[in-house]
């Protein structure tokens, strides 16, 4: 049996995809192609991808609905008989905080890069990512680990490379 | 080039010669480690390699980029196994058996099996590069655009296979690739097509961020709660990474047949390891006597498609080597390396210079045994890197996918659509969507599309061409042939699994 969680995130997944063929869709009625050329038209491919896409997320999502709802009515019929690790199959698990705060934490990286710098953004990264995900880590290691994940990285893709990485800061400094 | 004491001494000229020997050994070295880093891939290692070999002999430079070629390919199985995370793009089908074997403590004979398939698979395309490159060169030349249509439907096909548990789940992810790689501008009328007027969108969405938003991030995002491995690399030994002679042949067909689905793959232009191994997995899903088991932890998954990944790497240098065709972006970059030390490649070089042609063949045989020696006698230094601790394996995975992300184009862009996609990738995973799909739509889609709408305008709109081209009509029927196997075989396993809940 498919747990209720696994049945939550099918309907988000769903619920994304249908936006996202509708917002793709919507763009592609919203700017036709006006030159005329031979051949399949520009659109023909991707539109009729985009309503596949549609119709198998929508008809998806409603069986998923009927699912959760029968699913719903079937917990409340026999809780009383479950044993607490059956109940998780019926209950939704939200996500661990480590994962929400590894996620908030990467897209926070991205942002720095152009405001405080790769180098500055790394070290923070690394050294507040490590604390967080295990607490007892030293502080002297996750420094440590940081300062040597920007040394090869700069290695490879600034020396080797000769890729710019963004440093907005230490480029005033230096 | 037929003379035997010629050949013998342009081999011998590189066999004894220890600056040859130590360049294809740090060429391949360096492979290993670029493809086994994600965000790294052999492509960037050999475009790397190509201003640092100018002053080096062209064999010595080539031999350099050979090694760096099969030692990045076969690379990118170690994480594949070890974090689930492809190091290269030809490694996506390595997660799918490889990875399940890494949890089931059976890391070593994966990392194992995966690197003899790899070396297996080069040197067959070795022996096929070798004694059949300018018949298959000639016959590939022939391939027009019906021929490469059906390739792309052939390999788009194979969706169905890797869906796992739910085809339309599958469909649904393929249709996700799909879409997304026909953003940018029209291969055939040249319109712009859902581009919201982002000019960082006109060349289309760039495989290493969509690789690394479908895989890395969330892989990192649920390997972050996980504990440290246990596997405890001290206790490794190489008995338990070598298989045996008597293992190795009773896997003689998986690995030759999927040698030869790598060697023609890589054979024709613009195809690619990815494909390669897909549809070689797929094949030996399909004989197997018990396909229920790919997908958790089937050892000849993980050998079928290393073995096809690599066998590439002989394959794409036949249509280089003879036509100057480059096979893929790693032999893009070949060509370029071979331009810079004068060689042109085509009919030509063969000709007027075999000692070269000759150097380089056995370079790329060199290189295929430091590669399998490498890994041989650092599976202890691989599997170390689950002993490094969860939480700053997870950081120091973040900046590398991110920067990988980052160094392709030099631009921001790829980041913000890496973390995009991986947060999507990251609520597919737990609503069990498949990724392979998602990956295998993304590198097919915008080439079955464009090959499909040009072979519609050289045949005057009629779909009849595809019916006056029997290698495309052959591709196509098995195509569909092998999509009705797959939806058979994955209802019958659907009702397996139903009948073993009700007892």
């Amino acid at each position: 049996m498919v747990k209720k969680t696994q049945q939550v995130y099918e309907l988000i997944a769903y619920s994304i995809i249908m936006i996202y063929c509708s917002v793709m869709l919507g763009y592609a009625y919203l700017n036709p192609v006006k030159s005329k050329v031979t051949g399949m038209p520009s659109y023909t491919f991707p539109v009729t991808s985009y309503i596949i896409m549609f119709v198998i997320s929508a008809v998806l999502l409603i069986f998923g609905v009927f699912k959760i709802i029968k699913m719903v009515n079937e917990y409340k019929r026999i809780e009383t008989e479950l044993t607490e690790s059956q109940k998780e199959k019926y209950v939704f698990q939200f996500p661990d905080k480590r994962i929400l705060y590894t996620l908030g934490m990467i897209i926070l990286y991205a942002i720095g890069w152009n405001s405080i710098g790769f180098t500055i953004s790394t070290i923070l990264l690394v050294t507040c990512e490590s604390k967080i995900l295990k607490k007892d880590f030293s502080w002297k290691a996750s420094i440590f680990v940081a300062i040597l994940a920007v040394i090869i990285v700069n290695t490879i893709f600034v020396v080797m490379f000769k890729i710019d990485l963004p440093e907005p800061i230490l480029n005033m400094i230096i | 080039m037929g003379d035997l004491g010629f050949i013998l001494s342009s081999v011998g000229a590189v066999l004894t010669s220890p600056m040859t020997m130590i360049m294809i050994f740090a060429g391949t070295f360096m492979g290993l480690i670029f493809g086994s880093i994600p965000g790294l891939t052999s492509t960037m290692g050999v475009a790397l390699l190509i201003p640092l070999t100018y002053t080096m002999n062209p064999v010595q430079a080539i031999g350099m980029m050979l090694g760096c070629f099969v030692g990045g390919v076969a690379g990118g199985a170690i994480p594949a196994i070890l974090l689930n995370i492809p190091g290269t793009p030809d490694a996506c089908v390595t997660t799918l058996d490889g990875y399940p074997m890494a949890k089931q403590g059976k890391g070593a004979k994966a990392l194992g099996w995966a690197a003899f398939a790899s070396g297996i698979g080069t040197f067959f395309s070795w022996i096929i590069l070798i004694f059949c490159a300018p018949l298959l060169a000639s016959f590939c030349i022939e391939f027009g655009s019906p021929e490469y249509c059906a390739i792309a439907f052939f390999g788009l096909s194979i969706i169905i296979a890797v869906s796992g548990k739910s085809i339309l789940k599958g469909i649904l992810a393929g249709l996700l690739g799909i879409t997304i790689s026909f953003i940018g501008i029209d291969p055939v009328w040249g319109n712009i097509r859902f581009t919201f007027g982002n000019s960082n969108l006109l060349s289309g969405i760039s495989l290493m961020p969509a690789l690394i938003g479908f895989y890395s991030i969330p892989q990192i995002l649920n390997g972050c709660c996980s504990k440290n491995s246990n596997v405890e690399y001290k206790k490794i030994r190489i008995r338990d990474f070598v298989p045996s002679m008597k293992q190795l042949w009773k896997e003689k067909i998986t690995i030759i047949r999927s040698s030869i689905i790598g060697t023609l793959i890589g054979a024709i232009p613009a195809t690619g390891g990815n494909i390669a191994a897909y549809i070689a997995y797929d094949q030996t899903k399909k004989v197997s006597k018990d396909p229920d088991s790919f997908g958790k932890g089937n050892f000849r998954g993980t050998i079928s498609a290393e073995a096809a990944n690599n066998g590439v790497c002989g394959g794409s240098l036949i249509p280089l080597l003879t036509l100057g065709i480059p096979g893929d972006s790693v032999t893009a970059m070949l060509l370029g390396g071979l331009i810079l030390h004068g060689l042109q490649p085509g009919p030509l070089l063969f000709a007027e210079q075999p000692g070269i042609i000759i150097g380089l063949f056995t370079s790329l045989l060199v290189g295929t045994i430091f590669m399998l020696l490498l890994q041989m006698f650092g599976i202890k230094l691989f599997i170390k890197i689950l002993s490094v601790p969860v939480n700053v394996l997870s950081a120091l995975l973040v900046v590398f996918s991110l920067v990988g992300s980052y160094a392709l184009n030099n631009n921001f862009f790829d980041v913000i659509v890496a973390i995009s996609l991986g947060i999507v990738g990251f609520i597919l995973t737990k609503a069990d969507f498949p990724m392979a799909p998602a990956v295998l739509g993304l590198v097919l889609g915008a080439k079955f599309e464009s090959e499909f709408r040009r072979s519609l305008q050289i045949g005057n709109n009629s779909l009849e061409i595809f019916l006056h081209r029997p290698i495309a009509l052959g591709l196509i029927i098995f195509a569909i042939v092998l999509i009705g196997i797959s939806v058979v075989m994955n209802m019958r396993s659907k009702r397996k699994e139903k009948a073993k809940e009700n007892v």
